[in-house]
């Protein structure tokens, strides 16, 4: 009770916010499906998330690979906050203002969030018109996300220049206070808005700014910008084992080398060569543009007559990547390289190792396809007896605590993994692991299943032999017996401390009882003596009469003495019985009334309705089960057409190549016929004039 | 922004344009010869994918793929719940949670609890797992079974202090079991007056 006199309720728990909070703990140890299950639990259990859970939820099933329940949670997300703005702005007060203000502006954060999450799940399924919608719904972009939201809006609207809002300034933020709130400084910054923005220049012709703007890209050191922890969660290749600043390094260095390729390209368009060999110079060996870059200098090396270093290169690239389209660009070009440098003979030479080279190369693929075709599981085939490994040992399959991410397929042959460059088929293989994955999964949850079953079938068995022992127990009226005992007991108590003089007696103890029994027959005894002895033995009967008496006075005065402590201890008792009495008819009509109702079904937890949810999901744990088979024959059958077409398009490319390479070397072998030609011409020549000379 | 996969499909980007570039020049070299390639292959695809029906597109399968992962999720939770009724139910459940505020004083390393002089759980902490709670996460330590009334819960917290000394903090807590399942969260809290960190035990209202 309050000081007003009223009723005080204790404050209920958040329990939405202490379901976020254990979800948390599994997120940071990237534990995302154990995150997502107690996001669900709490949906479950309580009926709705919050904005916050409900964010959260779309984060971690963006991680798990279900962008699509990703996706419409963000929706439900933007219309469910619409919602409560309008309803906060209909129940404002003056009072309320101030709350409802720093709760719209948290909500309006999250807004942001949802919204640029949203867009990018768009971008991702190359849905760019429901992306450009989305990114009209923002309301305001702070300078914490405006990096984010510019690169975003560049790549929906892409090649417009997207129509942006003004950067919004955080107010009451006290960590805003040293953020530089200059859009062009938040603008400048990126690495990305200005990649996109030389991209555009390049669609525009105007090579020039692109140019320019490629120069800074390249030689700037960035620093990526501090992400918030929404912004992290969003993310789906979180590197947890890189140092940041090992990432911030690799990050750097693959714009200025992306910028320094790019740069490259534009001077080879406009054949500049020159300058595509002195930007291309001092390209890092490490990079993921490597192979590119090799083959634009080796190419531009070529071009401004720079034949060694050209040879070397060329050489280099097609020895390093036999299976790559540059690399056998590169054969071709090599070879043309020889005949122009080292002369006809070696450059035929050379144009016969290559067509070797591809001969081998389609020998090897069709070896591929047969093994391929023969194979019937997918994820288990491996040609390492039949293709080239190249000098590594595969990646051990990676292992997960989330039982729903299936390892990264790594096959051993080359082939295959020429082929899964393909982002197609690299993602219908990731499917088909995580179908398997879902396969195993959900034979694990059978097994549960079963588990339950048991237990529910047990447990039923154990209920009814407690009902069984309640039932004989009714039957045999134990209870009844015991409150008519109770009541005899009562009625006893009553009546002695209605009159203690007379039925003081029913406290005496066993000794005591024994001692009146006694007297009560001796009495009986000396009355028989009195009616039949003769006057002789009178005196002796009186002294037994009196002693008699004296032992009567004795008892009773001791009982007296004792009566009202023996009363009170007789009280206490009958009222513990009457309380055990009243407990066990609690607990007797409880256990009636759960056997009653388990037996009609009517409590949630009792079996039988655990007993029909769990045949319920017997029946959904088949459903899926013959699902998932369903799935992963459509995908293995997608795949193995996939690949097929992928072979094929590598053997016309390759007989292409033959037929190229056949090509070239009948011209430099027509070139050394016509050379021998002209040389027997010139030596005919030179034998006549001599045969002339000397006639 | 997910820079990584930005520069993932900028590589594709480029060598795409690359080998197109690159393929142009061969390509002319190569004209001649087309018409000689062997197109066998082409058609016995194309017969194989009439005959395959329905055909369905990657995003389709995609698609499908995520329903289906949503439903084992979906699944596996209900069968979580379905256990939890059956094992633990509400009127005999108790849940013990610990978490850690800030914890700059005490670096969690372990915890035992016992509920009425028994041991009932018992937890080694990883440094990730330490990080996640300092981070604002609760672990769930304990599900188990309580009968109705009055009980005693002893926790004791081993850890670090700043200067890697170890140090214990525990805490005794009398509670009441109803009805309703109990759940207790155990906080480790940085008490800034004393630079100490304190358990403090509260009690779920539901």
């Amino acid at each position: 009770m309050n000081v007003e006199g009223q009723q005080e309720y204790p404050v209920k728990t958040n329990l939405q916010a202490k379901y976020y909070q254990q979800a948390l703990y599994y997120y940071f140890q990237g534990d995302y499906s154990a995150a997502l299950n107690i996001i669900s639990d709490s949906k479950l259990r309580l009926s709705a998330l919050d904005q916050t859970s409900q964010l959260f939820e779309a984060g971690l099933q963006v991680n798990m690979g279900l962008q699509e329940q990703a996706k419409q949670n963000l929706l439900s997300f933007d219309s469910i906050y619409r919602e409560g703005k309008v309803r906060l702005e209909n129940k404002a007060t003056v009072e309320k203002q101030l709350t409802n203000n720093k709760h719209k502006e948290k909500a309006s954060e999250l807004l942001v969030l949802a919204l640029l999450s949203l867009t990018e799940q768009f971008i991702e399924q190359g849905d760019i018109i429901q992306a450009q919608q989305t990114l009209a719904k923002v309301p305001q972009v702070t300078q914490r996300y405006y990096q984010q939201y510019h690169v975003l809006s560049q790549l929906a609207y892409w090649p417009k220049e997207p129509d942006l809002l003004p950067l919004s300034l955080q107010k009451n933020n006290e960590n805003n206070h040293n953020v530089d709130a200059n859009l062009n400084d938040a603008v400048y910054k990126s690495p990305y808005i200005q990649l996109n923005k030389a991209l555009r220049f390049i669609e525009e012709n105007n090579f020039i700014e692109a140019i320019s703007l490629l120069e800074i890209i390249k030689s700037r050191r960035w620093q990526a910008p501090e992400q918030t922890f929404w912004q992290l969660l969003f993310v789906t290749d979180k590197n947890f084992s890189l140092e940041k600043q090992t990432e911030e390094e690799l990050q750097n260095q693959a714009i200025n080398d992306y910028a320094r390729l790019l740069l490259a390209q534009l001077y080879a368009q406009q054949e500049a060569y020159e300058k595509v060999f002195v930007e291309l110079k001092t390209f890092p060996q490490q990079s993921p543009y490597t192979e590119p870059a090799l083959f634009l200098f080796a190419f531009s090396a070529q071009k401004i007559k720079q034949h060694t270093t050209a040879l070397s290169l060329l050489t280099l690239l097609h020895e390093q990547y036999p299976y790559s389209h540059l690399g056998w660009q590169a054969g071709l070009l090599m070879a043309e390289q020889i005949t122009e440098q080292k002369g006809l003979a070696q450059g035929g030479q050379a144009y016969q190792n290559v067509e070797k080279f591809f001969l081998e190369r389609i020998d090897e693929l069709n070896h591929f396809k047969e093994s391929y075709v023969a194979n019937s599981d997918l994820l288990s085939f491996s040609t390492s007896q039949t293709t080239v490994i190249l000098g590594k040992t595969p990646n051990p399959p990676k292992t997960s605590k989330n039982y729903l991410e299936a390892p990264r397929y790594a096959p051993e042959s080359i082939w295959l993994q020429q082929a899964m460059y393909d982002a197609s088929i690299s993602s219908l293989y990731q499917q088909l692991s995580e179908l398997t994955a879902l396969e195993q999964h959900s034979q694990k949850l059978q097994l549960k299943n079963d588990w339950v079953a048991e237990t529910i079938k047990l447990n039923t068995q154990r209920k009814a032999r407690i009902a069984a022992s309640q039932k004989a127990i009714t039957q045999q009226g134990v209870y009844e017996k015991l409150l008519k005992k109770q009541e005899s007991l009562s009625t006893l108590l009553t009546l002695a401390l209605s009159d203690p003089q007379q039925n003081g007696f029913a406290f005496a103890n066993e000794e005591e009882q024994a001692l009146l029994e006694r007297l009560h027959r001796s009495k009986e005894n000396l009355s028989y003596l009195v009616d039949h002895s003769d006057k002789s033995e009178q005196a002796n009967i009186d002294d037994y009469q009196q002693r008699l008496t004296r032992i009567n006075s004795v008892l009773t005065w001791q009982l007296k003495q004792q009566f009202p402590q023996r009363a009170w201890q007789h009280k206490q008792q009958l009222a513990t019985l009457e309380q055990n009495l009243k407990d066990l008819e609690v607990l007797q009509n409880k256990v009636s009334l759960l056997s009653t109702e388990a037996s009609k079904g009517q409590n949630t937890y009792s079996l039988s309705q655990l007993a029909s949810r769990q045949t319920e999901k017997d029946i959904q744990i088949n459903q899926l089960k013959k699902h998932l088979k369903q799935l992963k024959s459509k995908v293995s059958l997608n795949i193995r057409i996939k690949v097929s077409h992928y072979i094929d398009e590598q053997r016309i490319l390759l007989t292409q190549y033959v037929l190229t390479t056949r090509s070239a070397m009948a011209g430099v072998l027509e070139k050394m016929s016509n050379n021998d030609k002209k040389i027997e011409d010139q030596l005919n020549l030179d034998a006549q004039a001599v045969k002339e000379l000397a006639l | 922004m997910n820079k990584v996969n930005f520069i993932a499909k900028m590589k594709i980007l480029v060598l795409l344009l690359i080998v197109i570039s690159g393929s142009m020049l061969f390509m002319q070299k190569s004209h001649a010869q087309k018409k000689s390639v062997p197109e066998t292959n082409i058609s016995e695809i194309n017969t194989l994918e009439k005959n395959i029906s329905p055909q369905t597109t990657s995003s389709e399968l995609s698609k499908e793929v995520q329903q289906l992962k949503s439903q084992v999720l979906q699944l596996n939770r209900e069968l979580f719940i379905l256990e939890e009724d059956l094992l633990f139910p509400a009127s005999t459940q108790i849940s013990i949670f610990v978490s850690v505020d800030i914890g700059r004083f005490f670096k969690l390393d372990s915890v035992e609890v016992k509920i009425n002089e028994q041991d009932v759980a018992g937890f080694l902490y990883t440094d990730r797992q330490r990080i996640a709670l300092e981070q604002g996460g609760i672990q769930k330590l304990y599900l188990g079974n309580i009968k109705l009334g009055t009980h005693q819960l002893t926790a004791i917290f081993i850890g670090f202090d700043n200067e890697g000394r170890s140090i214990k903090r525990a805490i005794n807590h009398t509670f009441e079991k109803e009805d309703d399942s109990l759940m207790i969260e155990l906080k480790l809290i940085d008490n800034t007056r004393n630079y100490r960190t304190q358990v403090v035990a509260e009690e779920w209202v539901l």
